[in-house]
């Protein structure tokens, strides 16, 4: 609450706490008890309407019922200032006024327009019978004849007639409770016809200014009516506790029940509160009928989707109408970025209330949108993560080309031209100098040395054994060839996909690599494991430490080959305590 | 895996099926064997192979491990079900170790790696010619 309206609401407090002292003059209604209620009666009204001016910004009713709150006030001002010039006069002229704005507020609560035009015309009747027993009263009451006389002239007098004044005063006193009467049916009428979600809010609303509107018609009738007749129908009218029972039940009745209204009002907050928590979970589509009809109360409010150019179909993707508003119905649609992405339909009612509509289909647009957002993030990862399995899988079958194509190209010449040479130094025999015959045996030599240089370079692009035997022999066989003495336990059998299986393969091969050049150590242990659909790859030295997948590219590529192969890569390293790399690798179906 | 020869210069009726799509090495292999007394037989691939060694009843075949259309394990298989009785040397440029339980899985008699092959060292699987 901001530091204004709580001094609105604090200043009829204040200002009969200060007032109090002073109200001891003449008049017939300085019984104190009478006094409290009358404050308390505006305060009340005060109260509701800011409570509404919060929760309805957009509305002007929360205003209305304030200003009605501060006017009520305005009949009291000759307890106040009973003696100060005119004021008795203006007292007692234009108190009242606070009915016309109390009159507007029942019929347009908790929002600001009149729904129907009879209703603008009833408030307006209740203005007009107001402003004509104001002007009337000003221009015909005498000090003394309708108010208290206070020694100061009326200013305003035209027509100096007590009779003409008091019976004319009667006449509109009287056509006024006849127009807030009228106010009050309309009130109980227009209870039938809005949404379940306004109607509870506005059942004590309307109870209380149905309550307002009969018995101020009741009390005006009562005064028209000649004193005898009075005294018969209410023969309790003249006693002195009259006042009080009358300010309760007429005063009370309707600024209690504005303020219960109001107190029961949704803010746009809570609804979004709602709104938001009901999202929990997806599919968003499925969950968001059900959740507006929470949130705003509407249980017959639907949400239908495009489903190309013409065809919408509701939440659980069942065919459905094209989206219209009907009498009572209405179609708020749900726009991003220049589409219609779905379309609210929902009581008419809910329009009274643009705020709420407003910040509803705000949220249920950005619950969309990040729907949407998700959506393709997701698939955007997924193509990313695709992608690099790809680029890993082309990697692979590219150095399986080349392997093979080493295998069955210049290894194949090399071996022929062995077997040939060899042939050739027999065929010599010993007729060949001892020059050719070293040479001979040099060539061999050679050729025998590129042979395995070849294969160790075919080896390492797609090890045979990797692909003939499996994962676990390939292991052995990198562990056998490591110079640092290596443990090793496999604790499953048989074969994996051949990604997983070239994936933990090279990890394991670049974890040794590592050791051998870099970690100094005494001893390597590997481990592959199977646990819950994962294979878990385990290199761990007690070397130098220290090494960092960002420092060498060899650890980093095998950070990404494991991440492209949809698993997780570690890497334990600090400095005089070893290192542990670790993969743990999906191995699928 | 690679034998020591135990009979150096077999008699010239003992047959080998020389199975290996590459014509190079078929060549050197065909010379390095008739020099020996060998009679050489060739096939250029798996079914080729298989065909041949059903038609030539050779005393010995030399069995690539990479065929093109099948690999050599899973020919040597398909002679051994298929009845034939000479033994199947598996040769290849990738060592013994990294082909050893295909290799044994295979039921081959042995294998010489291709870089080690000579007269001898066939000669050993033949034993004494009848």
């Amino acid at each position: 609450m901001t530091s204004w309206r709580r001094l609105l609401i604090a200043a009829p407090v204040v200002v009969f706490a200060a007032t109090w002292p002073l109200i001891d003059g003449p008049g017939f209604r300085t019984d104190a008890l009478a006094f409290i209620t009358d404050a308390v009666t505006g305060w009340i009204l005060v109260a509701a309407g800011l409570v509404t001016w919060s929760r309805r910004p957009d509305s002007r009713t929360g205003v209305w019922l304030v200003a009605a709150g501060y006017l009520w006030y305005v009949g009291d001002l000759y307890f106040v200032l009973p003696s100060v010039s005119i004021v008795p006069l203006l007292s007692f002229g234009l108190r009242g006024a606070y009915d016309v704005l109390l009159a507007a507020a029942l019929l347009t609560f908790p929002g600001s327009r009149f729904s129907r035009r009879p209703a603008r015309l009833a408030v307006l009747g209740v203005a007009a019978t107001w402003g004509a027993r104001a002007v009337t009263f000003l221009i015909t009451a005498r000090p003394g004849f309708g108010y208290p006389d206070n020694g100061t002239p009326n200013p305003f007098l035209l027509f100096d007639d007590g009779a003409l004044a008091h019976n004319l005063d009667l006449d509109l006193t009287m056509a006024r409770g006849v127009a807030i009467l009228i106010v009050g049916l309309m009130a109980a009428v227009r209870l039938t016809r809005v949404s379940p979600a306004t109607r509870r809010v506005l059942m004590p609303v309307t109870i209380g200014g149905v309550i307002w509107a009969t018995t101020t018609f009741l009390v005006d009738l009562g005064a028209l009516v000649d004193a005898n007749v009075r005294g018969q129908l209410l023969p309790w009218a003249h006693a002195a506790w009259w006042p009080v029972p009358e300010y309760l039940v007429r005063g009370s009745a309707a600024p209690v029940g504005f303020l219960v209204g109001a107190l029961m009002l949704r803010t746009a907050r809570s609804a979004v509160v709602d709104l938001v928590t009901g999202f929990e979970g997806r599919p968003l589509r499925a969950r968001l009928e059900p959740s507006l009809r929470s949130a705003i109360g509407d249980p017959g409010l639907r949400v239908l989707y495009p489903d190309g150019d013409t065809s919408w179909s509701d939440g659980t993707g069942r065919t459905a109408g094209a989206p219209t508003a009907s009498p009572g119905i209405a179609a708020t649609p749900i726009i991003s970025h220049g589409q219609t992405r779905a379309v609210l339909l929902h009581d008419a009612a809910l329009l009274e209330d643009p705020g709420l509509v407003g910040a509803v289909t705000a949220t249920v647009r950005l619950a969309i949108d990040n729907e949407q957002l998700t959506e393709d993030l997701e698939a955007q990862l997924e193509e990313t993560r695709a992608s690099r399995r790809r680029i890993v899988d082309a990697a692979d079958a590219e150095r399986q080309r080349i392997e093979r194509d080493l295998h069955d190209g210049a290894q194949q010449r090399l071996v022929s031209l062995a077997i040939s040479l060899r042939m050739l130094g027999d065929s010599l025999g010993d007729e060949a100098s001892s020059e050719v015959r070293d040479e001979l045996s040099a060539a061999g030599t050679e050729l025998r040395e590129a042979i395995e240089e070849l294969r160790e370079l075919a080896h390492g692009l797609d090890p045979a054994i990797l692909r003939e035997s499996g994962l676990g022999p390939a292991v052995r066989s990198l562990a056998e060839r490591c110079p640092t003495p290596t443990r090793v336990r496999i604790e499953f059998d048989g074969r994996l996909a051949r990604p997983i299986e070239a994936t933990a393969y090279f990890v394991v091969a670049e974890a040794l690599t590592n050791v051998t050049k870099h970690a100094s150590a005494t001893a390597v242990a590997v481990s592959l494991r199977l646990d819950g659909g994962h294979l878990l790859v385990e290199v761990e030295d007690d070397g130098l430490g220290g090494a960092s997948a960002a420092s060498g590219s060899g650890l980093r590529g095998l950070a990404d080959r494991v991440a492209a192969a949809g698993g997780r890569f570690d890497l334990g390293s600090v400095a005089g305590r070893g290192t542990r790399v670790a993969a743990v690798l999906p191995i699928g179906q | 895996m690679t034998a020591h020869p135990v009979n150096p210069r077999p008699g010239p009726a003992h047959t080998v099926l020389v199975i290996d799509d590459h014509e190079g090495f078929r060549l050197r292999m065909r010379r390095l064997l008739e020099r020996e007394g060998y009679r050489v037989v060739e096939g250029v691939d798996g079914a080729d192979g298989i065909r041949r060694a059903v038609g030539e009843r050779p005393d010995l075949i030399l069995l690539d491990v990479n065929l093109p259309d099948a690999s050599g394990f899973d020919v040597a298989t398909r002679l051994h079900s298929g009845g034939a009785t000479a033994p199947i040397i598996l040769i290849s440029t990738h060592p013994a170790t990294d082909l050893a339980d295909s290799i044994r899985r295979s039921g081959a008699a042995g294998f010489i790696d291709k870089a080690d092959l000579s007269a001898p060292a066939i000669a050993a699987f033949l034993g004494s010619p009848s």
